[in-house]
């Protein structure tokens, strides 16, 4: 259980707060409705380029990181296709300081035009040895632009390619940060050993005057009916054969999101997983293999992935997963292994609380998602689906004729 | 705005201490002490057996690490998928933490499934039986892997590296290969844990809430396992290889660099030093290099120096990918770092700054017990003193500028630093 305590500044901005006097350290957790799913028209990658600028400075603190590391604490952000997420933690008596940095940098960032393109040669970079130069690292970059045809999850968080990272100006910049890096369009979280009251003081003191104006959140969701499912074969030279089989799935605010996550679990959560069990120890068609969901807030995927041991064709690992899921979805799932699939969940939920920052970071997430009480109702909202949902919902969206695949070549 | 923000920017408190909690320790009948770190208010426990059985102690090379891996594929009370069910059905969460000294079994179970788990957590390490039939899948399994690893560059670089630090004949520095796969053997494994496994050289370390009864259990589960081990001291080859420059060209458009060096164990009086200095040359965000190659120049998305502990030695690393047009200057960058370190005394704020970033680091990780335990295991498994990381902090704090510059001409001198680059 996470107690919480939720305010509303003027300005719009949502803070929640939670205290924990078992801790010596204090987080604080400020997300920005600003993924890359709101980058402009071929400047993909901006979103995740304005993250990197957000450490570039201000007229007050010229290097965002020396008061955080003289204070004793740590920080870091990341960006992914629905949201911007910023986060530092260090003593609690340093907590004032975190919360300052964060106001002034929302309030004061000023990008110089060298700055910007330092920070595109970064992220280039990035780009090259996160993407391009592993084996597989480009695997989004393939598909989903053949997914996502009318939905700007279509290109990846870090951007399409060099050009359009490098195309984005200073004005793109400045306008994006008007008009997402806004109060009333962030959520400010605060975990650790602090004082309710005295903390709402400090936050409306540096926070309560920065203006703030609500965006509109659109949401997309997939139109399962004109659905073409893609087949694509890749050569960029991986040493072993590698094959994603995915389906696309409804937005984390759906009941499917919770059936097909279990529905994930059943299949590979564990080394006793059919899976596991049945591709990599009895049939040995692949050396590894997992099964997962991206978990966006729209339109999501379900995604089975794996490599295949050499000399294997991808049509025998085909056929053996259409059989098992055949299997999975046509057979009642005994009691057992339910109560195996919650107790994998209740486990999941209750370490993912351990920590102060985790406690900060979910808070603030799931505010995103809707309310941020649904902390203390996730387990429950598992729990709630039953072996016949699961299996229900499993069988509309994991079919035939919903399923890409996409085949690395050796 | 800009004003009110100004009035209230608030006043930095310097972090005078971190307080690490002390452990229990209770001792099992046969000798295995538990280090048990109690606590948090959540009901999650983490528990650890680690056995000092690792690469200094094979017979042969990667018995060791064959062996851990192969412990979860059976043991003579339960098969490879009844370990794997059991931890499964209990939603906990089973691992094996890298180490070239130890072979560790790791486990994150909720407390009140901890019972359920601990009979067959502790018949992995006393009775493994190493079915042929998982052994040959594990190889497989692992030569594949290997195979994708060595077309990152990044990886060949480490593995060079390390080579190269400490020779290919030591335990610290030999790699691995699908020949030295092949050629381990089920016997291989028996006689590594006939002969190196037992309580004498086990630890157990416990972390979080424990449901009443853990102590008899384990009494009953580890404490009674009895058997005698031949004492197999650390085979350590004591030649330092020559330092040595190494460049491989794989046609890839990024290179992969690795400077660094062979050091010395946690005990070495330098090592509070060093520690710092790497830490101002490449150990965060706002390092020198940091600084200079990604945020003055954006050559790299990040580089890293650190020094690395083992259980006998030790190494210093600076690592980093960064376009091949470049690797050149980042190296002549690199130099020039060190040259700076070398020549000019480091300013007292910037090594208060990072002095500072340690401690707040460390104290950063006594959030609940089980993040402390990740601090605290440095004193038990690799300084044997209760009170190390105490004494390094309190050492750290009066380490002064002229040490830094000592220990970087002492040990940083570019002629004593073997290079790698893969590109």
């Amino acid at each position: 259980m996470v107690n919480f305590r939720r305010i509303v500044l003027d300005n719009g901005m949502i803070v929640l707060m939670h205290a924990d006097d078992s801790t010596p350290l204090a987080a604080v957790n400020l997300l920005f409705r600003a993924g890359s799913k709101y980058d402009p028209i071929a400047k993909s990658g901006l979103a995740h380029l304005f993250e990197h600028l957000m450490f570039s400075g201000t007229p007050l603190v010229p290097e965002f990181d020396t008061p955080i590391q003289e204070a004793g604490g740590e920080n870091n952000a990341y960006t992914n296709s629905d949201y911007a997420n910023y986060y530092s933690y260090g003593p609690a008596k340093n907590l004032d300081t975190l919360l300052w940095l964060e106001a002034d940098r929302m309030h004061n960032l000023n990008v110089s035009q060298s700055a910007l393109e330092l920070q595109q040669q970064v992220v280039i970079e990035e780009l090259h040895e996160t993407c391009l130069n592993v084996p597989y690292g480009d695997i989004w970059h393939h598909v989903l632009p053949l997914i996502y045809k009318d939905h700007p999850y279509q290109w990846p968080v870090i951007g399409r390619d060099e050009k359009e990272i490098g195309d984005i100006s200073l004005q793109d910049i400045s306008a994006f940060h008007q008009q997402y890096y806004q109060a009333g369009n962030a959520i400010l979280a605060i975990a650790g050993n602090i004082d309710l009251d005295k903390t709402a003081d400090t936050i409306h003191q540096y926070f309560g005057s920065l203006p703030g104006t609500k965006k509109d959140v659109q949401t997309y969701l997939f139109d399962l009916k004109g659905y073409q499912p893609q087949r694509l074969g890749l050569t960029s030279g991986v040493p072993v054969e590698a094959f994603y089989m995915i389906f696309p799935m409804p937005e984390r605010n759906s009941q499917a999101f919770y059936a097909l996550d279990l529905f994930s679990d059943l299949l590979v959560d564990g080394r006793s997983s059919i899976l596991y069990q049945n591709l990599i120890k009895e049939t040995q068609l692949l050396s590894t293999v997992d099964a997962y969901i991206t978990g966006t807030l729209d339109s999501g995927l379900f995604i089975i992935e794996g490599r295949l041991t050499h000399g294997v064709r991808i049509e025998q690992v085909e056929h053996q997963i259409w059989q098992i899921l055949d299997q999975q979805i046509g057979h009642a799932v005994n009691p057992s292994t339910m109560e195996k699939l919650k107790n994998n969940v209740e486990s999941a939920i209750v370490f993912s609380e351990a920590g102060t920052l985790n406690k900060a970071m979910n808070l603030a997430f799931f505010e995103l998602i809707g309310d941020a009480a649904l902390i203390n109702d996730e387990a429950r909202l598992y729990h709630e689906i039953g072996e016949y949902t699961m299996r229900e919902v499993a069988s509309q969206y994991l079919r035939p004729e919903l399923a890409s695949i996409f085949h690395y070549v050796k | 705005m800009k004003t009110a923000l100004t009035n209230r920017r608030p006043i930095i408190r310097g972090i005078t201490e971190v307080n690490f909690p002390t452990t229990n320790t209770v001792i099992l009948d046969n000798g295995i002490p538990l280090h048990i770190l109690e606590g948090g208010n959540q009901s999650i426990v983490k528990m650890e057996i680690a056995v000092l059985a690792g690469r200094p102690r094979e017979a042969k090379q990667l018995v060791a690490a064959s062996y851990g891996s192969l412990l979860k594929e059976g043991s003579a009370q339960y098969s490879s998928l009844e370990i794997a069910e059991t931890f499964d059905r209990f939603g906990a969460t089973f691992s094996q933490p890298f180490s070239f000294d130890y072979v560790s079994l790791q486990v994150y179970v909720l407390t009140k499934h901890c019972p359920k788990i601990l009979p067959v957590f502790c018949s992995m390490i006393k009775d493994p039986v190493f079915p042929e039939s998982e052994l040959i899948l594990f190889k497989e399994r692992v030569k594949q892997k290997l195979s994708v690893d060595l077309t990152q560059n990044e990886i060949v670089a480490y593995r060079e590296a390390t080579e190269l630090f400490f020779g290919a004949k030591h335990p610290y520095g030999y790699n691995s290969n699908a020949q030295l796969y092949d050629a381990v053997t089920q016997y291989d494994l028996l006689e590594h844990h006939q002969n190196v496994v037992g309580p004498q050289n086990t630890k157990m370390l416990i972390a979080g809430k424990l449901p009443d009864d853990t102590i008899d259990q384990l009494q009953e589960h580890l404490g009674q396992w009895n058997k005698s081990i031949r004492k197999r001291s650390p085979a350590l080859p004591q030649e330092y290889p020559i330092p040595t420059r190494m460049y491989h060209d794989l046609e890839k458009s990024q290179s992969a660099i690795r400077i660094g060096r062979r050091l010395f164990d946690n005990s070495h009086e330098d090592y509070p030093a060093m520690l710092l200095l790497t830490t101002i040359l490449g150990g965060y965000f706002g390092s020198r290099l940091m600084k200079n190659l990604r945020e003055d120049k954006g050559y790299t998305y990040g580089v890293h120096a650190s020094v690395e502990d083992l259980k006998y030695d030790g190494y210093f690393t600076i690592n980093l990918e960064t376009d091949r047009q470049h690797c050149k200057k980042v190296i002549q960058e690199i130099d020039h770092e060190i040259d700076v370190l070398q020549s000019i005394p480091v300013p007292a704020d910037e090594l208060t700054m990072v002095k500072n970033y340690i401690s707040g680091h460390l104290l950063s990780k006594m959030d609940g017990p089980i993040q402390a335990m990740t601090v605290i295991k440095k004193n038990i498994l690799y300084a044997n003193d209760p009170q190390h990381m105490n004494v390094l902090i309190k050492k750290l704090q009066k380490v002064d500028v002229n040490q830094i510059m000592d220990v970087a001409r002492k040990y940083l001198d570019r002629d004593l630093l073997t290079e790698v680059v893969i590109h």
